[in-house]
């Protein structure tokens, strides 16, 4: 390992456990990552704003239900957003949404906790925040979570596509797949860095230090000062820009500029119309559903 | 409504947050008998419509027209709806589905005057007899013609008014269950009249659009309660219970309401009606979604069968996950073509579950089952409602209005 590397200084930790941060990452990388940041933010603002302009094209007033019990409605927030309580009426379904919704908050939390530690605490206090024990347990917590994360997708995924009910076709695709990417990514990155720049304290990070455990059984040390590296960078940046976004409409618009026709309405082989995993309605007559029209009723096709 | 500018901002924050996962689809009565309703569709489709018209002047033109023959949303789509609420209890998002639908709803009726079916000849009815069969006003209580039933009187103070509904009042199998109330009401002892001016509640005028036949009766129930003195109202019909207690106040009648279901169980408890126990038969029980989803009432009808000595069988979809018997939401007064009716549904669940009496607490389920279990040509189960079952329980079979 060239000492006189910058990129690669940054993987090490000479003085004990702390965050390598921009490990391998050159400082063009740093910056576009920063740009494309600021950029992702204000586009997320936007689509908030989007969102806010069609509530209020609504007319005003509103149910007495939904106004005043402040407390109330927080431990219904609670309940329901944090809880999940309202998809755990259905297990297989509720247990998939409790662990990507949970993986994602903490994930959440250990980007922003990565953040404040580089950008706040660094630069501004000249100290960090991720160093020491504090560390190692976030380390291990975030592994944890990124692995629920990703079993919760997958077990969404075999859902959406093997299991499929005739009632979960029109979501949209993107959005699942790019979190695979990104969490699969995040993942072989960090056990791509924990190859490149071995620590003692590597068992922390369980997930990534068993992808390194492989690298090392298939790979030499001029493969992981090479290929590995470039492998590393790559993948770092692909995990940074496959960030998920939310499509506007969730059907194709038609050549009617203001119709959108639902394009996943279309009639399912019958065999996939209802699924064994679904404890929605269990007579069997009613659940089974004719494939002879068109799957969705209705007026759009 | 009619173009998505005439939604408040909660009706489309909530058509907004549609995740499009069909929780609402799996559920719906209408969708399962082959209706052309989809819940899902509709709402997923008006959240569609609402972001791509959001960049025009909505101001101007308060947006298309969604609701029409070949348009987003379809009139034959809006009335397979039976109100049951059972999307909404389903919907991960919160979305007042069945507010959006009667909203469009109204549109139909008030707006374009194309209420569905038969159902114009309902109103008529309802409005010239306050009962929707036109029957005449004067035989609302030939059902007890031979009880002599109380009636509220000016200056009287009465422990509940019993408010009996259209159906118990004019359909001849359901007058066996105010037979059955009047005749508990008497066996505990309790101080209780009905009232003479009693009309329609036009419940299900309103669920079909009616919004002014609705407003109408309801200024005038209210009027006429306002009259007398009672405690509480007690009412077998979670329609007419639901409207009472829930929709009332808004006409300025507030009282407390129970449902006959929550009376019998309160007198049972405090020893003031006293079943002599028993082996009573096997009931299964089917929720109905007025007394169930809406007013959160699972318990009450169950004590009201133990009480009986029933063992109470449990169906497959339950409390608030129970299937509703298809009668609801003005679905009573027209017919539509689908590929398996709601109540056939039903009745076959019921049916599975092998009992001796299909249970029920609401009128309205009684005549939908009841005729789910002619066409299904099933004579060796009874549908009963939880007061007759208890009746029975005391005395054996009710007797049938003279
Ligand atoms: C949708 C948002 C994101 C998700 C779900 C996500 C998920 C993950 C996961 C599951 C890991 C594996 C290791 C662990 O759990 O600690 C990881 C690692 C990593 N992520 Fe992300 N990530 C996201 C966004 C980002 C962004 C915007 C960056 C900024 C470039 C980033 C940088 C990294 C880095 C550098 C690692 C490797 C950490 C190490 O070497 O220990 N992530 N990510
Ligand atoms: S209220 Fe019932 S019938 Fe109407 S859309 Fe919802 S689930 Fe279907
Ligand atoms: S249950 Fe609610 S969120 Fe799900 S598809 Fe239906 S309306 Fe949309």
């Amino acid at each position: 390992m060239p000492p006189h590397d910058p990129t690669l200084t940054a993987c090490l930790q000479p003085t004990g456990p702390l965050r390598p941060t921009f490990c391998n990452v050159p400082e063009w990388a740093q910056v576009t990552l920063y740009v494309a940041g600021l950029l992702a933010i204000g586009i997320f603002a936007y689509g908030i704003y989007r969102h806010w302009r069609v509530w209020m094209a609504g007319q005003p007033g509103a149910p007495a239900r939904n106004t005043g019990r402040w407390g109330e409605r927080a431990g219904l927030v609670a309940r329901y957003v944090l809880g999940q309580s309202k998809t755990l009426e259905r297990r297989y379904a509720g247990l998939f949404h409790t662990g990507i919704l949970w993986g994602f908050i903490l994930l959440f939390i250990g980007t922003a906790l990565a953040t404040i530690d580089w950008d706040v605490f660094r630069l501004f206090f000249a100290t960090r925040l991720l160093g020491g024990p504090f560390y190692l347990g976030y380390e291990a917590v975030l592994d944890t979570a990124g692995l629920v994360f990703t079993v919760g997708l997958l077990l969404a995924i075999w859902r959406r596509y093997v299991t499929a009910p005739h009632h979960v076709l029109g979501a949209w695709d993107f959005v699942i797949w790019s979190l695979v990417v990104v969490n699969v990514t995040g993942f072989v990155v960090e056990g791509l860095r924990l190859a490149i720049a071995p620590v003692a304290w590597g068992g922390y990070s369980w997930v990534g230090q068993g992808l390194a455990n492989l690298v090392f059984a298939f790979g030499g040390a001029e493969f992981i000062q090479g290929p590995a590296r470039s492998l590393h960078l790559w993948l770092w940046l692909l995990h940074a820009a496959a960030a998920p976004r939310r499509r506007w409409c969730s059907s194709r618009r038609s050549r009617s500029p203001t119709r959108c026709t639902w394009s996943r309405c279309r009639p399912t082989p019958s065999s996939r119309t209802s699924s064994p995993s679904e404890p929605g309605p269990r007579s069997s007559r009613s659940t089974s559903r004719t494939p002879s029209s068109s799957a969705c009723r209705g007026s759009a096709s | 409504m009619s173009r998505l500018g005439e939604l408040t901002w909660k009706q489309r924050l909530g058509v907004d947050s549609c995740v499009r996962c069909g929780r609402c689809e799996t559920v719906c009565p209408a969708y399962m008998s082959g209706s052309p309703l989809n819940p899902k569709q509709i709402i997923a489709g008006l959240s569609d419509q609402l972001r791509l018209e959001v960049d025009r002047p909505l101001a101007i033109d308060g947006g298309d027209v969604v609701v029409g023959d070949g348009l987003l949303v379809t009139p034959d789509a809006l009335w397979g709806c039976t109100t049951c609420m059972a999307c909404v209890q389903a919907c991960p998002a919160f979305i007042e589905i069945v507010d959006d639908i009667v909203d469009m709803r109204r549109y139909l009726t008030l707006s374009e005057g194309a209420p569905p079916g038969t159902s114009a000849a309902t109103f008529k009815n309802m409005e010239r007899a306050g009962n929707p069969w036109g029957y005449s006003p004067d035989d609302r209580f030939a059902w007890g013609a031979d009880l002599d039933l109380p009636f509220a009187e000016r200056g009287q103070h009465y422990e509940v008014l019993y408010w009996v509904g259209c159906s118990a009042a004019y359909d001849k199998r359901n007058q066996r269950i105010a037979r059955s109330v009047v005749r508990l009401l008497r066996e505990a002892g309790v101080r209780f009249a009905v009232m003479r001016e009693e009309s329609c509640t036009c419940e299900s005028a309103r669920r079909l659009g009616e919004e002014y036949l609705y407003q109408t009766a309801a200024q005038a129930n209210v009027e006429n309660l306002g009259a007398y003195t009672f405690d509480r109202v007690v009412a077998h019909c979670p329609h007419c219970f639901n409207t009472i207690r829930n929709e009332y106040p808004q006409f300025g009648g507030s009282y407390p309401v129970v449902h006959h279901s929550q009376l019998i169980d309160e007198l049972v408890t405090s020893g003031r009606l006293h079943p002599a126990g028993g082996a009573g038969p096997r009931v299964a029980f089917h929720d109905s979604c007025y007394l169930g989803r809406y007013n959160g009432e699972f318990e009450a009808p169950r004590a009201t069968l133990r009480a009986a000595g029933v063992d109470v069988v449990e169906l497959p979809r339950s409390r608030a996950e129970g299937l509703c018997c298809g009668g609801g939401g003005g679905k009573m007064w027209f017919e539509a073509k689908v590929d398996k009716d709601v109540n056939v549904i039903r009745m076959e669940e019921a049916l599975a579950a092998r009992p001796d009496v299909v249970g029920v607490a609401c009128p309205f389920c009684l005549t939908m089952l009841d005729s789910a279990a002619k066409s299904l040509g099933v004579d060796d189960v009874k549908v009963m409602d939880v007061s007759e079952v208890l009746v029975q329980a005391i005395d054996g079979p009710v007797s049938p209005a003279v």
